[in-house]
């Protein structure tokens, strides 16, 4: 037909999303301006791709003017150069700004007069953390249910949770919730973005739009957000963006590159920083609040893999994969100096993988080794005989030791002992049985402390404050449960919830959640809740297809590690203070109860009564139906046949050897 | 509630047991199930009275008449049939168009009710035969249902009109003498899988497969208390002598594999008619529980399950004592 041949006719392509604009430079006079030229292109274009056209204007002195044009051979050459070049600086004087040449009518046209911008009227938030404030210290939860239709925040009283007053909401989100990493916000997903919602009624604080959003990222002071929206074209400079939470103003934004894991930029400790590997090549680390390059230009590493923050400190560690001349090697660094703090070299690597102790006192890398590597038809290496093993940096000590532990089989669940020095790891494969093993790292060596066999195990979860863990085999494998207490490795119960897809400790590690989402199983989904020891304390089974059961995560505490030993010295005065108070508490719940009870039962004899009433109406019409008053089971007794049924009980055989002989 | 209580195990039946019934006196227990030999058993200890034999398949429905003079079938061999109690002998067959879903005596126990399904060709319908005479297959009038078709049906108060439930979880009125729906209310969200009126017929219980079995006045269909479980419920029926609800039911028949294999894990679930809280589970099944009732006197129940079994249960004494603190 006309109109598709017509759509089918080849577009002409306005090439202007290949040119950019460099402004800030230094005027120079005509005879320096071919060596500044040289020197833009040095040190700024060349290595992000061919400059097919380069241009810098002159006045009629031959003077430049400040600027320049450039266009690349691609349009990704020249968002590459924008993303690393913009905001660096030439001089003392001089910064780069840089900017596209598609936006230059849009900046061509903006008003001559500055006009001041509006004052925002002051929205009071009111208090954010307010719910830290509720009188006996209760957790909040969020439960997203009817299969994701309705979420609701509930108060977590033991036993009887309470949702939080107007926080059950239809279509709260339309994928799932999400807390902010201090529990300040409830976030929620959108096809228009994101939106975040807190104080004391949820009320909305921000929005920021990023249409179709998939997946997001706090950082760790709750300052920024980022956002991930996979486009339909590759080249979107807006796939990942970065948001400043209080303002709600985008602050920076990304091309989705490689095919990467989530979060594709990692956040330091207090959000002063945030990086990124480009594989093979080099890690860019961003600083905050300016959102541009540490230093105005990126880490040129040659084949960096991986790179990972610790959770207390600026050190980033990266890896380096092994190549024929040179071993893979781990290096730490600390920002913003860039000065290497440890380096350990390793040999005959696969892999790597770094986990960080939650308190950032311990850095373990797990290392995939082989015994001997060869290399496939499309040169892609291929492994024999990979074995694992664990490097543990002390980071705590001076000159950052390095320890290594060896294991042969299978591992998987790698997780530290948060505010402790132990590790668990399931190792072994499903067909022979998995075990769980437990090391301590002590002051001069790694301790294997206990193996578990024959565990189906498939989840290591500890509780954040440490001590306790359950073992969980959670989806297929049928939902066990068992608690320990490390302290002395003993098992404190063993529990089933069979099915179960999830499980979470809440902030304070006194309660473990199991759940069996909805998203993963359509039947007998629920929320168990049990104590830290394994007691199964209550079930949340009356909301119908709960798809996720998510705690409201905590700040960290603001007392001292000496104010903590105070409190644990006296515990013994603090628990007869609370236990006199749960015992009042407690009786006003049953007082409560026994109310309700009171009123649901007046009110039912109520609605009995009316019924009653209409029954004892039709009595006539009844014995004219029937002939008789069957209106109780013997309101016709004088119609009752007496029967009697003989049922044999029991039967017995007794043998007669001999008939008594009669005398004659 | 901690009690033992050793049930009486029915074994008449190689398939899926479709409804299990009581007569009025209680001292019968109807059984019909996938299989064409519905049973009558003695309810004092289990013993089998003898077999209804006529059917050529399926066997969804069954009542016993107020007088327990005769009995009432309905057959996926497209047929009812009536039958003499004492002898089991077959006096009445009428055929239908589909499989009869369900059948009922009237109050007065001189009409019948059945409903058919709705298959190639045929809408649900709903009949009503005179059976004081020989109808010949000619039912003394009929209606159509022509939307979601009927599940579940049951007389109403002096039989004045059916309350029926269907597929889409819609609740009735139908008066079909004069051929019209007196009422509908929408008070569940998936089909209507059983309906049990109370013993006075004021009210009645219906059990559905969106997980929860509701509380509803018979005259104006009035919605009064929900029951939560978190599986489909099959059937349910109200005491008649404490304020206790009994609940069966299991997952779908597809999801079977998928989830627990416990052995004996479907469980019969008593809740409180008036605090909307289960307070006892009943395990013993080995498959989802499709039928369930209490004795007319209240002083136990029967449960009838998809493994083919009938479970008869008597309460101990702390059941009577049993109340909510």
């Amino acid at each position: 037909l006309l109109g598709d041949i017509l759509a089918e006719k080849p577009q002409e392509k306005k090439a202007i999303n290949n040119a950019l604009v460099l402004s800030g430079l230094p005027i120079v006079d005509s005879a320096r301006i071919e060596r500044l030229q040289v020197f833009i292109r040095d040190k700024f274009l060349d290595k992000h791709g061919e400059v097919v056209k380069f241009s810098m204007p002159t006045d009629e002195n031959g003077n430049s003017l400040g600027f320049a044009l450039c266009c690349f051979q691609t349009d990704q050459q020249a968002l590459d150069a924008l993303t690393d070049i913009q905001g660096a600086s030439l001089d003392k004087m001089h910064t780069l700004n840089v900017f596209k040449f598609s936006d230059f009518n849009r900046l061509a046209d903006a008003d001559d007069e500055w006009k001041p911008p509006e004052k925002a009227p002051f929205v009071d938030r009111g208090d954010l953390r307010s719910w830290l404030r509720e009188d006996r210290c209760h957790d909040q939860f969020g439960v997203l249910h009817t299969a994701g239709s309705v979420a609701t925040i509930y108060w977590h009283w033991p036993g009887d949770p309470q949702p939080v007053d107007s926080a059950t909401r239809n279509n709260w989100t339309e994928s799932r919730l999400h807390w902010s990493p201090l529990g300040t916000y409830l976030a929620t997903y959108h096809t228009k973005g994101i939106a975040l919602w807190g104080g004391e009624k949820f009320e909305q604080i921000n929005r920021f739009q990023h249409k179709n959003v998939q997946i997001i990222d706090f950082s760790p002071c709750e300052r920024y957000l980022v956002t991930f929206s996979p486009s339909v074209t590759k080249e979107d400079p807006h796939a990942i963006k970065m948001f400043e939470v209080d303002t709600g103003k985008m602050k920076r934004s990304f091309l989705h590159e490689q095919a990467a894991k989530w979060p594709v930029f990692k956040w330091s400790h207090k959000g002063e920083f945030f990086a990124r590997v480009q594989t093979g090549k080099a890690l860019q680390v961003f600083e905050t609040p300016s959102f541009s390059l540490l230093d105005k230009k990126s880490i040129s590493v040659q084949d960096v893999q991986d790179l990972s923050w610790s959770p207390t400190d600026n050190i980033l560690a990266y890896w380096i994969a092994e190549t024929d001349n040179q071993p893979a090697r781990v290096i730490l660094m600390t920002m913003p100096e860039k000065r290497e703090v440890a380096t350990k070299m390793l040999f005959n690597v696969a892999d790597c993988r770094m986990h960080w102790h939650p308190q950032g006192n311990y850095l373990c890398v797990r290392v995939n080794r082989y015994t001997k590597k060869k290399l496939d038809a499309d040169n892609t290496p291929k492994y024999i005989n990979i074995y694992t093993n664990f490097e543990v940096f002390r980071m705590r000590e001076k000159n950052i030791p390095v320890e290594k532990i060896e294991v042969t089989d299978a591992v998987s669940c790698f997780t530290w002992e948060p505010h402790g020095s132990k590790f668990a790891m399931v190792q072994g494969i499903a067909s022979k049985g998995l075990s769980v093993v437990f090391y301590q790292v002590n002051a001069h060596d790694i301790e294997k402390v206990k193996v578990l066999e024959k565990r189906n195990v498939n989840t290591i979860s500890w509780s954040p404050i440490g001590q306790h863990v359950v073992l969980a085999g959670l989806r297929s494998a049928n939902g066990g449960l068992e608690f320990i207490d490390t302290s002395d490795m003993k098992t404190t119960a063993n529990q089933e919830h069979f099915g179960a897809t999830d499980i979470e400790w809440d902030p304070t590690g006194r309660y473990v959640v199991t759940t069996v989402s909805f998203w993963h199983v359509k039947v007998d989904n629920a929320s168990h809740v049990y104590s830290s020891h394994g007691t199964l304390l209550y079930k949340l089974n009356k909301l119908e297809r709960i798809c996720q059961f998510a705690w409201r995560p905590r700040p960290p505490t603001l007392l001292s590690d000496e104010q903590i030993k105070n409190i644990k010295k006296n515990m013994k005065t603090y628990s007869r203070r609370f236990e006199k108070e749960d015992l009042q508490s407690s009786t006003r719940a049953s007082k409560e109860l026994l109310e309700k009870r009171a009123r649901l039962n007046t009110e039912y004899e109520k609605w009995r009564a009316k019924l009653l009433e209409k029954f004892r109406g039709e009595k006539q019409k009844r014995l004219e139906l029937r002939g008789v008053d069957t209106d109780e089971l013997d309101s016709n007794a004088q119609d009752f046949v007496e029967e009697t049924l003989e049922f044999p009980i029991k039967v017995e055989r007794i043998r007669i050897d001999k008939l008594p002989q009669v005398a004659e | 509630l901690n009690q033992i209580m050793k049930p009486i195990c029915l074994l008449g039946h190689m398939r899926s047991i479709t409804q299990v019934r009581f007569n009025r006196d209680g001292d019968l227990i109807f059984t019909c199930a996938k299989d064409p030999h519905p049973s009558i058993w003695f309810a004092l200890n289990g013993e089998r009275l003898g077999s209804l034999v006529g059917h050529n398949g399926a066997v969804w429905c069954v009542d016993c008449r107020w007088d327990s003079e005769k009995v009432l079938t309905g057959s996926a061999d497209n047929s009812a049939k009536l039958w003499d109690t004492e002898t089991g002998k077959c006096v009445l067959s009428v055929d239908t168009n589909s499989a009869v879903r369900s059948c009922g005596f009237d109050f007065a126990g001189t009409s019948a009710m059945l409903t058919t399904d709705k298959t190639m060709g045929y809408k649900c319908t709903i009949l009503l035969y005179d059976i004081r005479q020989d109808p010949a297959g000619q039912p003394a009038c009929q209606m159509l249902v022509p939307e979601s078709k009927i599940t579940s049906a049951v007389w109403g108060p002096l039989s004045r009109f059916l309350i029926t439930g269907h597929e889409n979880g819609d609740l009735c009125q139908m008066d079909v003498r004069a051929q019209k729906v007196i009422r509908t209310e929408k008070h569940h969200k998936g089909a209507i899988n059983d309906i049990r009126m109370y013993k006075d017929g004021t009210m009645f219980v219906t059990a559905s497969k969106d997980h929860t079995a509701r509380l509803i006045d018979s005259y104006e269909l009035q919605l009064f208390k929900t029951y939560k479980t978190e599986r489909p419920v099959n059937s349910a029926d109200i005491s008649p002598l404490r304020p206790h609800v009994l609940l069966g039911g299991g997952q779908e028949a597809q999801d079977v594999t998928t989830s627990g294999a416990h052995v004996g894990k479907f469980d019969a679930k008593f809740f409180h008619t008036v605090y909307e809280e289960e307070f006892a589970r009943v395990k013993g099944h080995f498959g989802p529980i499709n039928s369930v009732g209490f004795t007319p006197d209240g002083r136990g129940f029967v449960t009838g399950g998809e493994d083919g079994f009938v479970r008869l249960h008597s309460f101990d004494n702390d059941y009577f004592d049993f109340e909510f603190e």
